[in-house]
């Protein structure tokens, strides 16, 4: 890349019709740089779970070889067990750089003071963004792998107001083994003090709607990171990272115990009043990679009247069902894909109806339930947040607003996701350049994790697929050999399937120079044109991920996108 | 279309007759798959003593059995397949489990797919007890014993 500015490139992303050109770079001229935060979830090479997060300074100005210097920053990494940053100050972030492609594809290199981190203190991790403010991310240095995003660090002031989160990540109750662990709630935060409720689901172990009372959050300090105090374990500890006013990601970071979690906080709005009425006509996911599941599908809801049962056979949508309003339980019918890859009975389900019941109090805090039929899933905490708040990318106010976060609570399932309004499942819409990735796990050669990220394009009509995607498969995964590689690509047809909303993508072929190929039945689950969730269904792997478009490259602007670049940014 | 919306439908119908072409016949059917759940059920546990005739631990697919390490023992009852989950063999005490050794299981024998198979929450071997599964069924993955959090305080909460 020759030298110049952020702005340049974005610039350049904007013309070539590859990035979106609105969003509010914060690549400004005159401005010498910008904190982002992130966080990432995954495997490393000595535990099973480990967590990230942190906010990291890039400079606008480019360095002579074309990158943008890494200039400051700080995180805390925990993998529960034989590594975790030192508290209270985290890992100092002392360098490194963005290296990033006019096609959005990009290598981020963290230096940090932390020998124990990544390869002795150096972290690496690829990203793909969609836009200027945000992009998914895996760690592709060998060390560990994971999947988690970086936004554009909107606000660095203590948060306020009312909020909804989840976290997941492995916790010990003996101190000698990790079970997998899953969180959520709703909390209010007024001058520091925290007051809410959470569901727990540790290993199997539940515990509904447990109050939170004398928590406080510390001010911030100048990346924005602050500390949790006052939980109930004399033993907890939280930092937390400001992404905006109304985001927050969180890390456990326990020195003493043998936990680690890490999770986001969405705001709820000003005037938080929710109802069963706030989950409409829906695409939810949720997986958990310790857990060793995903699933994806969507919802459509209606008012429970005590006469609208459920038919054993036909549609599974009742014509005429009144649309769901009030605080009381409401109905749902449903259709996902679901791969329960490790579960007692491994079930890999396609496409399958079933139905269930929520119900959602002014406060957001609400359970869901699903009734038998897909898979081991029954129980979920639901947790509303703002309905101007994009979850996936924070930093966007334009598409798939709304929803709420979610969390398993059942004996042999743990897992978080999120429920995201369904507005537009036309499927010319389902086109353009999309960033996406996937966290999963297979059995092939290792029961580990691995992760990718891609920079697709759909083209329409015809639901073409490629794309270019970079492996993180550290553990032998895939194959018999470590692989890490931004030269694989993928190659398929998106197929509208029998149900409006979904696409097949059977096979989808993963390609590299080091490897034969590999085809894999996936679904896909339109929320918009904007925001898609996959999930693969094969009884050997499965993945779970996202697919965000490239903004102004879809749809009725799908003749100006151009084909993915050829290679990923080095 | 078993998958209505009222609003979005005729969408649905254009988008099947825009694309009703060969191809999407390969598209999977609608399912209404009923797996029923299977539950650990710690009350049908026992406790069973055998001989290591095979350590598997990445079963292939041609092995058709449950993803995750295995010991195929000999009981006293007949052959036992004994399922050791995912993280079993990150506990150097199961990973050095060979042939021929005496072992003592404690799970519950369930049936996947027509074959009997045994979910193993503890193995006991050369006097250690080693726990791959927690009391709900879930594999669990040992702590590395090489961490420095020696101050373990009944786990922390968030």
């Amino acid at each position: 890349m020759k030298r110049g500015t952020l702005l340049v490139v974005l610039v350049a992303l904007c013309v070539s019709g590859i990035a979106g050109c609105g969003g509010g770079s914060i690549f400004q001229p005159g401005v010498k740089g910008s904190d982002f935060t992130f966080y990432a979830i995954g495997e490393d090479q000595s535990a099973p779970v480990y967590c990230i997060a942190g906010v990291v300074s890039i400079a606008n100005n480019a360095s002579k070889d074309g990158t943008f210097k890494v200039t400051g920053g700080v995180q805390d990494y925990n993998n529960g067990d034989t590594i975790i940053s030192p508290q209270p100050s985290g890992d100092t972030i002392t360098g490194g750089n963005l290296s990033i492609g006019s096609n959005g594809t990009a290598i981020l290199t963290i230096i940090t003071n932390n020998a124990a981190v990544g390869v002795d203190g150096t972290e690496t991790f690829i990203a793909v963004f969609p836009n200027s403010n945000h992009a998914l991310i895996t760690q592709f240095d060998g060390s560990a792998t994971s999947s988690g995003s970086i936004d554009l660090q909107t606000s660095k002031a203590t948060p306020s107001g009312s909020f909804a989160f989840t976290s997941a990540g492995a916790f010990s109750t003996d101190g000698e083994s990790f079970a997998p662990a899953a969180f959520g709630g709703v909390f209010t935060v007024a001058s520091g003090s925290v007051s809410g409720s959470v569901d727990a689901n540790i290993g199997g172990t539940v515990n509904r709607d447990v109050a939170i009372t004398g928590v406080t959050f510390t001010k911030p300090n100048r990346f924005g990171r602050g500390t949790v105090n006052g939980l109930t374990s004399t033993q907890s500890n939280i930092n937390y990272y400001v992404v905006g006013p109304e985001v927050v990601r969180f890390i456990d970071v326990d020195s003493a115990t043998f936990d680690t979690a890490v999770g986001s906080a969405y705001g709820q709005g000003p005037n938080p009043n929710f109802s069963s009425g706030t989950i409409g006509q829906s695409v939810f996911s949720f997986s958990n990679a310790f857990t060793g599941y995903a699933a994806a599908g969507q919802i459509f809801t209606f008012e429970d009247e005590g006469t609208a049962k459920p038919a054993a056979k036909g549609p599974v949508v009742r014509d005429g069902a009144p649309v769901c309003s009030g605080t009381s339980t409401c109905l749902l019918d449903a259709v996902g894909d679901l791969n329960e890859l490790f579960a007692e009975n491994p079930v890999q389900l396609v496409q399958t109806e079933f139905e269930g019941s929520f119900q959602v109090p002014s406060n957001g805090f609400g359970t869901m339930t699903f009734e038998e039929g897909f898979g081991d899933t029954a129980n979920f905490g639901i947790y509303a947040v703002d309905p101007t708040l994009n979850i996936l990318d924070p930093n966007d106010t334009t598409d798939t607003l709304g929803g709420a976060l979610i969390a398993e609570m059942d004996d042999t399932l743990i897992g978080t996701g999120s429920i995201v309004p369904q507005s537009d499942i036309v499927v010319a819409d389902f086109s353009g350049n999309y960033a996406g990735g996937g966290q999963g796990v297979s059995v092939q050669f290792s029961a580990d994790e691995f992760d990718f990220l891609t920079l697709a394009t759909v083209t329409e009509p015809g639901g073409g697929f490629t794309g270019l995607v970079g492996v993180s498969d550290p553990f032998e995964v895939l194959t018999d050999s470590v692989i890490l590689t931004t030269d694989a690509s993928f190659t398929g047809n998106a197929v509208p399937s029998q149900i409006a909303g979904r696409y097949d993508l059977n096979p989808l072929a993963l390609s590299a120079p080091e490897f034969d190929t590999i085809n894999m039945a996936v679904g896909v689950y339109q929320a918009s044109g904007q925001q898609l969730f996959w999930v693969e269904t094969d009884s050997n792997t499965y993945f779970g991920g996202s697919l965000e478009q490239f903004p102004g490259t879809g749809g009725a602007d799908a003749k100006k996108a151009k084909p993915n670049a050829t290679k990923w940014q080095h | 279309m078993k998958w209505r919306f009222p609003v979005l439908g005729p969408f649905a119908v254009l988008a099947l007759c825009l694309f009703a072409l060969p191809i999407y016949a390969q598209t999977a059917a609608v399912t209404t798959n009923s797996a029923v759940p299977h539950r650990y059920d710690i009350t049908k546990e026992v406790t069973l003593t055998g001989t290591v005739s095979n350590v598997v631990k990445t079963p292939t697919r041609e092995m058709k059995m449950l993803p995750g390490s295995h010991l195929m023992l000999a009981t006293g009852s007949g052959k036992l397949d004994a399922s050791l989950g995912r993280f079993a063999m990150r506990n150097q005490g199961v990973l050095a489990i060979t042939a021929g050794q005496q072992v003592q299981v404690t799970g519950v024998v369930t049936t996947v797919k027509g074959q009997q198979v045994f979910v193993t929450r503890l193995v006991q071997v050369n006097g250690h007890t080693y726990k791959v599964r927690n009391e709900h069924g879930v594999a669990v993955a040992p702590v590395s014993g090489k961490s420095n959090r020696s101050a373990y305080t009944n786990g922390g909460q968030l």
